[in-house]
């Protein structure tokens, strides 16, 4: 069954590669929703999240070259393509429309 | 910075393969990232548990994978509180089975711990420095010599000039003799260090202060830095307070003490004093030409900022070793930085370990085999409570959880005497050694052990418990103990692959102790010196310095040494033969390059030989004879005189290959640039055994000993050896007054050290192999018997039907010996094996198979024939018709 809306994690993370641009790999992704959220969700979780959102072609990734620094080891850059867009949005509209007349949240959060 | 390399293997075998190598990189980014960020130890905590994450999806998908019924079965089912007390109450039913499957688990938890926890500080050791795996050594290599000491001006010009690693270092190791207030003086084993560097990644010092940079300036004060153990000695300062300020006297010279280091430090391996090292230039100046500096081996280290700086650091050390070259036509020398423990230990650590962890786990699987062997004779007594229970309607994997939990309960005591006793054994050992182990070896038992302990119960309930109850719950065999009325079930062929697999185990593990016990009984026996009992050996060492600068060269103060303490010696009531040597039998003293003269144009061959210098006498007083030509004399030991040696049965063949050494020439390696004389080869005498079982060693060498600072005493008397010590003492302190007079002892008891260690090992070796030997006897025999007691009611038949006892007991015991037979070959194939990996071993272990293997192969066949011929000869003389009525 094809998705209809991103998970939590999902959600995250895509925003967070979309949000870095053209330095998305692991290493700022964690630390960009560690940075705005206060979440240090573990590498592990992060890495299976973005396979998982590979194998949906919501993102795609390729490797970088070797660098001068570090060994020279090269890197993942992900980049989000335009399904993954069009489900962000969809989720996004999802939810608002879920949000929408709970007076108990609105309340809450004001 | 990097992460420890076990993490990291473990994150690596985590991560899905496909992705490895940049999931890897970027937690080794963010390690190092939050390594400066916050500490380096809360990033290796961060590491720790990002790979346990890792680690838990992994296991995660692979439980996803695996079929539901068996993903049912949780490990609150596998270990429930029932279970462990119906286990409790089985084991107190039958104590003596019990008992022996606890104290024999109990025994080969507690020696894999041993094993485990040894393995482990030899093959995965850390340097407890900040930046201890980024530290390393600088070695030189040259195209012909190999590896050779770096020159004094390429450690200055490292230590002054070299920018790319964060910090470079020098070191040298040296014995003093040290006088602390009256007592006669000893050797301690200290360190010249560089200050600064050293004082940067050495811990901070209990009292006092660490050296400085102007403590090595030429005349600073003398001042030395001792480590704890030293200062809390009860013949030395017994923990004195006020020690800072005293003097210590080093070989003659009193330095001024100034700081106190912890225990746990012991720069550069197990060293217990600091000094100054000076590298400056007037240092090498006042040493010029020839002199003290230029023949020490100073070694240097250099900490990096980085492992992958690894190549321009050496880039640029090789850029500056070549600049301080004097000979700039000598031969190709490459620099190579060398991880320092690898360096210490000559790499020596990980095969060592694996060895040793291989022959710990094969005694623990050969044991975990056997109890595994008892339990299911008494599995093979419950199968039909089994079966019952299964027509019942109790699932296969309930019945296996609760054979678990049975055995968990004879497992988890045994591992908790097994871990008592080896810390135990730990807790005896430790003090005798800590201060001599290499200060990197962290030696108390730690979480970690316990984990292992924890994980070995696991491992052998497994083994011991849920194999039997798997092959005793399985459908068939359930289904064959529900219609046969009593006795036992049968456990099909089965039984046959694990008698064969118990038996190669047994016979392997039991060959290898054997050889190795054989190889051990030759290093700790006695040598070929005629009476050693009768000789007393001293260990003499005069201070170096006492020569004067170039004075090692100076054959002329050295003969009138030796000769002196000869005279002394000799003048000794008593002494009936004094001799002097450099080196003893058994003492693994100098080993060098010696090149051999090309009859045929050839280039010189190279050989690694024991090289000994002997005064003259020494080969009469060892009892030696020339076997060929002639010995050494007292004219061959003058200055000036021609140079001549004499060679050992084993040089001959190892280097000459059983060719006649006579008139033959040799050459030690070069050393500082001179070309070394030609020296002939005069005679030929037996091996004195002066390095048992060294690998590299191909024979021995005896030159004339003109003289040299340190020196072997032999004295042999009629009378009892031990009586001449005092006048022993008297005699050198006539000759000097600073010499230091150390390890007298006769000569059986030289190098004792050694073959303590040796007979250690083979009292360990032989408690094992006694125990396996036993259990592999009555795992073989219940095995063995149990295949044919099953069998009893077929006999019945088949004599009812007229078989004569000779064809039955002959279908009986082909079976047994079949299975016998592919038991001994898989032995005897796994025991080759082992035996070859001996050759990972330190020590050359001398022997064969040739009589262990076929001795341990003929006792198992014994015990597995008459395991069958026992119960077959009952079968038979039971009345057929109630063979048949029982079963």
């Amino acid at each position: 069954m094809p998705k209809t809306t991103l998970g939590e994690l999902e959600f995250l993370v895509l925003l967070a590669i979309l949000r870095l641009g053209d330095s998305a790999y692991g290493v700022p992704i964690a630390r960009e929703i560690d940075r705005r959220i206060g979440r240090d969700l573990s590498r592990a979780t992060i890495y299976v999240t973005l396979q998982r959102m590979e194998e949906y072609g919501l993102v795609c990734s390729e490797m970088s070259e070797p660098r001068d620094a570090g060994g020279g080891r090269a890197r993942r850059y992900y980049r989000v393509l335009d399904p993954g867009l069009e489900l962000a949005r969809r989720s996004k509209a999802a939810y608002s429309t879920m949000w929408e007349g709970l007076a108990a949240l609105e309340e809450s959060t004001s | 910075m990097n992460p420890s390399r076990i993490w990291r293997a473990v994150l690596r075998f985590c991560l899905p393969s496909e992705r490895r190598d940049d999931i890897d990189a970027d937690l080794i980014e963010e390690f190092q990232l939050r390594g400066a960020e916050a500490s380096p130890r809360a990033a290796r905590r961060w590491y720790r548990r990002q790979t346990l994450g890792f680690l838990t999806h992994r296991v995660g998908r692979v439980a996803g994978d695996l079929p539901a019924n068996i993903r049912r079965c949780h490990p609150g089912r596998w270990l429930s509180v029932t279970d462990l007390k119906v286990g409790a109450r089985l084991a107190a039913r039958q104590p003596m089975a019990s008992i022996t499957s606890i104290l024999t688990l109990a025994t080969a938890i507690g020696l894999a711990l041993l094993g485990f926890w040894l393995a482990r500080g030899l093959a995965w050791p850390e340097l407890p420095i900040e930046g201890g795996d980024r530290m390393y050594q600088v070695r030189i290599h040259e195209a012909e010599a190999g590896r050779v000491v770096a020159s004094p001006e390429e450690v200055m010009m490292w230590v002054a000039d070299a920018h790319v690693p964060e910090d470079v270092g020098a070191f040298e190791a040296f014995t003093p003799p040290i006088q602390i207030a009256d007592e006669a003086p000893r050797p301690i084993e200290g360190a010249r260090v560089t200050p600064g560097p050293f004082a940067r990644i050495a811990p901070a010092p209990l009292l006092g202060r660490h050296l400085t940079e102007a403590d090595a300036l030429p005349g600073a004060q003398p001042v030395v830095v001792l480590r704890e153990y030293v200062w809390q000695h009860p013949r030395a300062y017994a923990g004195d307070p006020d020690i800072l300020g005293s003097d210590l006297s080093i070989a003659g010279v009193p330095h001024t003490i100034v700081g106190v280091l912890p225990d746990a430090w012991g720069f550069p391996t197990s060293h217990s004093l600091w000094v100054p090292l000076s590298l400056g230039q007037a240092a090498l100046d006042a040493a010029v030409p020839d002199g003290e500096l230029r023949t020490r081996n100073i070694r240097t280290w250099v900490v990096l900022e980085d492992p992958t700086e690894l190549v321009p650091a050496t880039q640029e050390l090789s850029a500056l070793a070549l600049g301080a070259r004097v000979d700039r036509e000598g031969p190709d020398r490459t620099v190579t930085l060398v991880p320092y423990i690898e360096a210490a230990t000559e790499g020596a650590g990980t095969p060592v370990a694996l060895v040793i962890t291989a022959f710990f786990v094969a005694i623990l699987g050969g044991v975990a085999l056997n109890v595994s062997t008892l339990v299911l004779a008494r599995c093979a007594q419950r199968s039909e409570e089994l079966a019952v229970r299964s027509a019942l309607g109790a699932p296969r994997a309930r019945l296996l959880s609760q054979m678990f939990s049975e055995s968990f309960v004879l497992s988890a005591i045994a591992a908790t005497i097994g871990t008592l006793a080896a810390v135990r054994v730990l807790g005896l050992i430790i003090p005798f050694v800590d201060q001599d182990m290499p200060f990197w070896m962290n030696l108390s038992m730690g979480r970690s052990d316990l984990i292992t302990a924890a994980l070995l119960a696991v491992l052998v309930s497994s083994v011991a418990g849920v194999l039997p109850a798997l092959r005793v719950t399985a459908r068939r065999r359930v289904a064959n103990a529900l219609q046969s009325k009593g006795g036992a079930a049968s456990l099909g062929r089965g039984t046959g692959a694990m008698l064969s697999t118990q038996l190669a185990v047994s016979v392997a593990v039991l060959t290898v102790s054997a050889l190795l016990l054989e190889g051990f009984a030759q290093f700790t026996g006695e040598t070929v010196v005629t009476e050693e009992e009768k000789v007393l050996t001293v260990l003499l060492r005069r201070d170096p310095l006492r020569f004067g600068p170039g004075a090692r060269g100076d054959a002329l103060a050295h003969h009138q040494y030796r000769t002196e303490i000869e005279s002394a010696l000799a003048a000794i009531p008593g002494a009936d033969q004094v001799a002097l040597a450099s080196s003893l039998p058994r003492v693994h003293g100098d080993m060098g390059p010696l090149e051999l003269e090309s009859t045929q144009e050839a280039d010189p061959t190279r050989h690694l030989a024991q090289l000994v210098r002997v005064g003259p006498g020494f080969l009469e007083l060892m009892g030696s004879t020339a076997l060929q030509g002639r010995l050494l004399d007292a004219d061959d030991a003058r200055p000036g005189a021609r140079r001549v040696a004499v060679v050992s049965e084993s040089f001959v063949v190892e280097v000459l290959g059983g060719r006649s050494p006579l008139g033959r020439r040799v050459r030690l390696g070069a050393s500082n640039g001179s070309e070394p004389e030609w020296v002939e080869i005069v005679g030929l005498v037996p091996d004195l055994e002066m390095a048992p079982g060294s690998r590299t060693v191909r024979g021995e060498i005896y030159f004339p000993l003109v003289g040299d600072w340190m020196l072997y005493a032999t004295i042999r008397t009629s009378g009892d050896p031990v009586a001449l010590a005092p006048g022993v003492r008297h005699a050198v302190a006539e000759v000097e007054s600073n010499i230091l007079v150390t390890d007298m002892q006769t000569l059986p008891d030289v190098g004792w050290e050694i073959r303590a260690g040796f007979q250690g090992g083979s009292a360990v070796l032989a408690v094992v192999g006694v125990l396996v030997l036993l259990l592999s006897l009555a795992g073989v025999y219940a095995l063995a018997s149990l295949a044919v007691t099953r069998r009893t009611r077929e006999i019945g038949i088949r004599v009812a039907l007229g078989a004569s006892s000779r064809s039955v007991l002959r279908t009986v015991l082909r079976q047994t010996a079949l299975q016998l037979g592919t038991g001994l070959m898989g032995g005897a194939a796994l025991a080759f094996a082992l035996a070859r990996a001996t050759v990972l071993l330190p020590v050359a272990i001398p022997g064969s198979l040739a009589l262990a293997l076929p001795v341990v192969a003929l006792l198992m066949a014994l015990a597995g024939v008459a395991a069958a011929w026992i119960p077959a000869r009952r079968a038979l003389a039971v009345d057929p018709m109630e063979a048949l009525r029982t079963h």
